[in-house]
């Protein structure tokens, strides 16, 4: 019985038969080689598209407050963040069809009212979703008389910020400059130790607490 | 002499290539403002898109970006100027490679050629291919904890805590992977000779790539993929916890310590499933089903079930992750492959695979994966079988 010719030098040899074996072995090699192109190819396409790649970047966070100027939601004028220099600035993204907005707005609400007097304005921006259906969502789930509610109808803030889901939470310290960002629903508990941080002066750490939401 | 002839005889060829080159090499013409809006918008991803580009997606946040590269070539900034503004946002991910033009698409295209291939080596393989040699330790605690997990489920069962069709089920895929084990015991494979190394080595990149490849362009789609893998934060004695930083090992403590934080562990079985640590996940992934059956670790177990050689099991988990979340992309996907695949079942794979197709914003690559897959279903059903 003829041994496979592992070399394949059988095509030179007319009295050597040639087999399936050694053409399976050279394939594997030429496949395996091929995997692990695509296997390369696929882990770069997907770390470019993941959205935990967006965030963990976080390009933002020491920038300037960019002067962007908003409508408010529910009266007449602009509010633009520059105008409060000197105040911590608590900016949060959110809209009426986002499940997580509805569980925060509450805690949001409460640590407007109980904090502000602290010298920390709070900020609530609607972003990709209509002024009426804000209102009625502030309606629903509570409005703080101590917050700043403005429309981000031509997504202007959220392009200056990133904003890749909802809810994302914002903070900016008394010299305007950005530094944290809470992706995902906060709590009162989350927010009020974040702002106790940059109260001391201190740096809080940037960090996600759920699933941002997107809307088609 | 000679030498001279020799180096005009290459000189000559490359000068006329070179020329020829130079002469069809195009002359940039100043873009209008329009078309410089087009080539950005094309360029840069929509932020709540997933991987699609502002001129390619249909939502509000598209059509604002798009006004807003109007408006700043309008104002007159530079294309570096909006490629750095928001690359400074979203950060560099958020820029595009340039158009598919030229010899592009068939770089695009190499992935999907490999995918299949990949498949096919798959398919060679459990057609009855050489079986891959095992550590008779891992297989001998491996059957232990097979015996340990059987006793725990009947206690389970006795006391009440798990229903009698989850506990089937989960008897099923203990049992299977009992006789699987045990034959492998009774019959170790001899050392691998260098050929059946690499085929094994073959089979084991196939499944890699199949799978990165699929759940790379697939997994975006699925609402679940993105699921926390951050911050735990009250549940876990009020502390925050980056699990981006955290090892495994780390992850294995924390969910030993908070056995009922499922989200926790889930994290985990994805990675070693990620990791092809297919026990490690499968251990995790059954924990969590015991508790509440969720489409990602139902779907999953499903898949793993498939590559061990159980298609009807496999297929059995993939429809309860389907009940639970009928638009679960992947788990669409991987039920149309194993009844493809495992179930020599085409005709039960095409509803699937269309099914899949018309999913919203799926990037090109991926559809372009499973039409390639309908495909090859409905020529099956043309031809027969096989």
């Amino acid at each position: 019985m003829t041994e496979p010719d592992v070399a394949g030098g059988s095509d030179s040899d007319p009295t050597i038969e040639p087999t399936e074996e050694p053409r399976q072995g050279k394939m594997g090699i030429v496949v395996s080689v091929l995997f692990v192109g695509a296997v390369v190819f696929f882990a770069m396409f997907a770390s470019k598209f993941g959205q935990d790649q967006l965030i963990s970047a976080s390009p933002l966070i020491g920038r300037t407050v960019p002067a962007t100027a908003l409508p408010y939601l529910e009266r007449s004028g602009e509010l633009s963040l520059t105008e409060y220099d000197g105040d911590i600035i608590v900016l949060n993204f959110w809209a009426s069809w986002c499940p997580p907005c509805r569980l925060e707005q509450p805690d949001l609400v409460r640590a407007a009212d109980e904090l502000s007097d602290l010298g920390v304005t709070f900020v609530g921006v609607l972003f990709n979703d209509d002024a009426g259906a804000g209102s009625r969502f502030l309606d629903t789930y509570g409005r703080s008389d101590r917050a700043h509610y403005v429309l981000d109808d031509r997504s202007l803030m959220a392009f200056d910020f990133g904003v890749i889901g909802l809810p994302e939470t914002f903070f900016i310290d008394r010299q305007g400059v950005i530094q944290a960002k809470i992706s995902g629903g906060v709590s009162y508990e989350l927010l009020v130790a974040t702002i106790e941080q940059m109260i001391l002066g201190n740096t809080p750490e940037s960090v996600k607490t759920g699933e941002l939401q997107t809307r088609n | 002499m000679r030498e001279l002839r020799r180096i005009i005889r290459i000189a000559l060829p490359l000068a006329a290539i070179l020329l020829m080159v130079l002469a069809l090499w195009p002359v940039p013409t100043p873009l209008s403002a329009a078309e410089r809006v087009d080539t950005l918008s094309s360029r840069l991803v929509c932020p709540v898109c997933r991987g699609m580009s502002l001129k390619d997606a249909p939502n509000k946040v598209a059509k604002d970006g798009v006004a807003f590269i109007t408006d700043k070539v309008d104002e007159g900034w530079t294309d570096d100027e909006v490629y750095q503004y928001w690359a400074g946002t979203y950060g560099n991910q958020a820029i595009l490679d340039p158009e598919r033009s030229g010899l592009a698409p068939v770089l695009w295209g190499v992935p999907t050629i490999l995918i299949l291939a990949g498949s096919y080596v798959i398919y060679r393989r459990r057609r009855g291919g050489t079986p891959i040699a095992v550590d008779s330790r891992v297989v001998e605690q491996r059957i232990e904890q097979v015996g340990v997990d059987l006793a725990d489920l009947e206690r389970q069962v006795a006391d009440g805590e798990l229903d009698a069709e989850t506990a089937e089920k989960l008897r099923e895929v203990y049992e299977l992977e009992g006789a699987a084990l045990s034959k492998k015991e009774s019959n170790p494979t001899a050392p691998a000779s260098v050929e059946s190394r690499i085929k094994a080595g073959a089979f084991g990149i196939g499944v890699v790539s199949v799978m990165i490849g699929i759940v790379a362009v697939i997994g975006l789609n699925n609402p679940q993929s993105n699921a926390v893998e951050g911050v735990a934060g009250d549940v876990l004695s009020g502390q925050t916890i980056n699990l981006d930083d955290v090892t495994n090992e780390e992850m294995e403590v924390i969910v030993a310590n908070n056995p009922d934080v499922l989200a926790m562990r889930r994290a985990l079985a994805r990675r070693y499933f990620d990791d092809g640590e297919f026990s490690k996940a499968l251990e995790h992934f059954l924990y969590i089903l015991e508790r509440e059956k969720d489409a990602e670790s139902l779907a999953t177990v499903g898949w793993m079930t498939f590559l061990s050689d159980n298609p009807d099991t496999a297929a059995s988990f993939l429809d309860e992750a389907l009940k639970v979340n009928p638009d679960y992309l992947t788990a669409q996907v991987w039920l149309a492959l194993v009844r493809l695949e495992g179930l020599n079942d085409p005709a039960g794979a095409v509803p699937l695979f269309e099914r899949a197709l018309r999913a919203p914003e799926m990037p090109d690559e991926t559809r372009t994966v499973i039409e390639e897959a309908l495909a090859l279903a409905r020529e099956r059903i043309d031809g027969g079988s096989g």
